[in-house]
């Protein structure tokens, strides 16, 4: 089964994106805590995606597909933004240290991490991707 | 997002209902800096209405905690639902601010 939703790179967009993934794992057999944090995982992947990759361009968009089979959810933020794998690997900080510098970032991709079992980056045709996966409950 | 503010007699009361994001954080920004602008150091908030948070909504927070604590202020959270609560202790938020069950119990963290 798959699905996928396409919205233009403005921040308000992100709660349309939070709805088509509630609506996607209603039938998945998450626990309600679980489905809670896949839904933040990809807001904050997408959230990302439209802030840094795109800076919030509203002539771009972004594209969410979800798939999922008997043993994974898998799913897939995609834009035309430029943010390389180890730029976003530098973005995951601690968080006493952003308290100490006064910043507001930089905890998206940690939460991203603690939530799902893998997480890929890469880039195709000039697209950048990251892939969300998480394993189904035995 | 709708965000209220209580002036009380020695801190400020913040009633955050709805859903705190990347799009809605800069609104939640604004009132804090405001507060810490007219020396509100005090300052308890009520999630019972916070329906979501995501790190862009922590992170409004975790930017003022260094400027409430050399004010010798508090920032103290209270009614967390179970999710949101969760996503505190996902990033480990939970051991930089003071979150209680009810709002007496915030009032008494102010109170010393």
């Amino acid at each position: 089964m798959a699905n996928n939703i396409s919205v233009i790179c403005n921040k308000n967009e992100l709660k349309k994106i939070r709805s088509f993934v509630n609506q996607h794992l209603k039938d998945l057999p998450f626990s309600s805590k679980e489905k809670h944090e896949i839904v933040l995982a990809v807001d904050e992947a997408c959230a990302n995606a439209i802030i840094h990759g795109n800076a919030c361009d509203e002539g771009k968009s972004i594209d969410v597909v979800l798939t999922h089979d008997n043993s994974t959810l898998s799913v897939t933020v995609s834009d035309v933004g430029d943010i390389d794998f180890v730029e976003k690997r530098v973005m995951k900080k601690d968080l006493e240290r952003l308290a100490r510098e006064r910043k507001k970032g930089g905890m998206g991709l940690h939460l991203i991490f603690a939530i799902m079992d893998e997480v890929r980056f890469y880039t195709r045709n000039k697209r950048s991707y990251c892939t969300l996966i998480k394993n189904l409950p035995h | 997002m709708e965000i209220i503010q209580s002036f009380k007699e020695n801190h400020l009361e913040v009633s955050i209902v709805g859903e705190l994001d990347a799009s809605s954080a800069i609104q939640m920004d604004e009132v804090m800096n405001e507060a810490l602008e007219k020396k509100n150091f005090q300052i308890i908030i009520d999630c019972a209405g916070l329906d979501y948070i995501s790190s862009a909504g922590l992170g409004v927070f975790v930017s003022y905690i260094e400027d409430i604590k050399s004010h010798e202020g508090n920032m103290v959270f209270y009614n967390l639902s179970d999710k949101v609560l969760n996503v505190f202790q996902i990033l480990g938020l939970d051991q930089l601010v003071s979150i209680v069950p009810t709002q007496a119990d915030a009032i008494q963290i102010i109170d010393g």
